[in-house]
């Protein structure tokens, strides 16, 4: 017979400080976190990514959940605003696909006139940008790897890869123009 | 419920994750409703205090205290003020649903009373001209929109503290509060009875301003989100 576990017990205990218990419900959350946004979601990184910034929304507004009610509908309205917030950003970024396209297509071009150009378009970026952007699709890391090396939140470092993301966007429009 | 059995198939991706929230878990008391509405209810009073003492009550209080219309528009009028602060915290607490009857009610309120002050007349009154309106929309409506500054910063900060995620929603319901408290204070300050002046400055403006006052909120709502997911 299996054991159930009481996430409403142990978010309670949680917001009492109550570490192991928080980190059982955090693990206890994880799969079923997984299985909720990977149903809606097909890439594997961003269903990953959307279930960091759940578990990071869980943390940031536990005191708004009420021990006397059951934990799962709080737990998946939070899950839903942050798929909508990824399918929001999905929208905007979308418009920024043609520019990112060419990007990788410079990354991907075997002459080096390529390498060229976007070596040259990255020198003009910002260090920390151009090492975002380095790390995540020169190098081939992974958001929480690239943040990890940069000491930052994977938050922070996307930003980040989203400004030098849209300034190589502004840089290739300029010289196509 | 979660089945232990389930857990133990999944890998931990979220390991690392899990650890740095588990070593930033501070303890914290579940939010109190009853202190927000009572701190709400208390910065609503204090700016319908202040309008009268700006403004001064109107010279026929004492009488209109007696008067059913009177009365029945004051209560309407803080059926939807309490109604949609209660609505707007609902909106802003994860899992909890707002009843989408209560919703329209509060939404359609105003247009609802403007129409039936209107076709209803109880105060009587001519058509004053469109410089009558609109003189009567600067002074009253810009009052109403002066008053309902404080509560609506109350609300958007103490809203700020619980979780509104839905945005948009939650702004409105915060703007329509705040105003709908001015047009309660204007009620007893304002003498004029002319239904066309109550519809186009009193009540009227409360829907469009609402959805107005939504726009910063949630404005303000989103951008906050993203910084404190940043941190």
């Amino acid at each position: 017979m299996a054991e159930e576990i009481d996430l409403s017990s142990l978010m309670a205990a949680a917001q009492k400080g109550d570490e192991a218990a928080y980190r059982t419900l955090l693990e206890a959350v994880q799969p079923v976190l997984m299985r909720y946004v990977g149903r809606r979601l097909f890439s594997e990184n961003a269903v990953e990514d959307v279930c960091q910034n759940i578990l990071l929304t869980v943390h940031r507004v536990r005191h708004t959940y009420t021990p006397d009610r059951p934990f799962e509908p709080w737990l998946y309205a939070i899950a839903k605003s942050r798929l909508i917030d990824h399918f929001r950003r999905e929208r905007r970024h979308a418009s920024h696909a043609a520019g990112t396209e060419e990007m990788e297509n410079l990354v991907a071009e075997p002459q080096s006139s390529g390498l060229e150009r976007l070596h040259a378009l990255l020198a003009r970026l910002p260090d920390n940008q151009r090492r975002a952007f380095s790390m995540l699709k020169l190098e081939g890391l992974t958001t929480e790897q690239a943040a990890d090396q940069e000491g930052i939140s994977v938050s922070a470092l996307k930003v980040r890869a989203h400004r030098a993301y849209t300034a190589l966007k502004h840089a290739l429009s300029d010289e196509l123009d | 419920m979660v089945q232990r059995e389930e857990l133990e198939k999944e890998t931990k991706v979220f390991s690392r994750l899990t650890e740095e929230l588990v070593a930033d878990l501070q303890p914290v008391k579940p939010v109190r409703l009853g202190l927000f509405y009572v701190f709400g209810a208390g910065v609503g009073l204090v700016a319908i205090c202040l309008m009268l003492v700006v403004l001064g009550p109107r010279s026929d209080l004492a009488g209109q205290l007696g008067s059913s219309s009177f009365l029945a528009v004051l209560a309407a009028l803080s059926f939807v003020a309490i109604s949609s602060v209660v609505l707007a915290v609902r909106v802003s607490i994860p899992g909890r649903r707002i009843n989408r009857l209560l919703a329209l009610t509060v939404v359609v309120a105003p247009p609802v009373l403007a129409l039936t002050v209107f076709l209803l007349s109880p105060w009587g009154g001519s058509w004053p001209g469109w410089d009558g309106i609109v003189m009567g929309f600067r002074k009253c409506t810009g009052s109403i929109v002066v008053t309902a500054a404080l509560p609506w910063a109350a609300t958007v900060a103490l809203l700020h503290r619980l979780a509104p995620f839905r945005y948009m929603l939650a702004g409105v319901f915060a703007g329509l509060s705040a105003l709908t408290m001015g047009a309660v204070g204007l009620h007893f300050s304002c003498p004029v009875g002319n239904s066309f002046h109550l519809a186009f400055s009193h009540y009227l403006p409360l829907s469009v301003l609402s959805f107005a006052a939504g726009i910063p909120a949630a404005f303000l709502f989103r951008a906050m989100d993203g910084y404190r997911g940043q941190r």
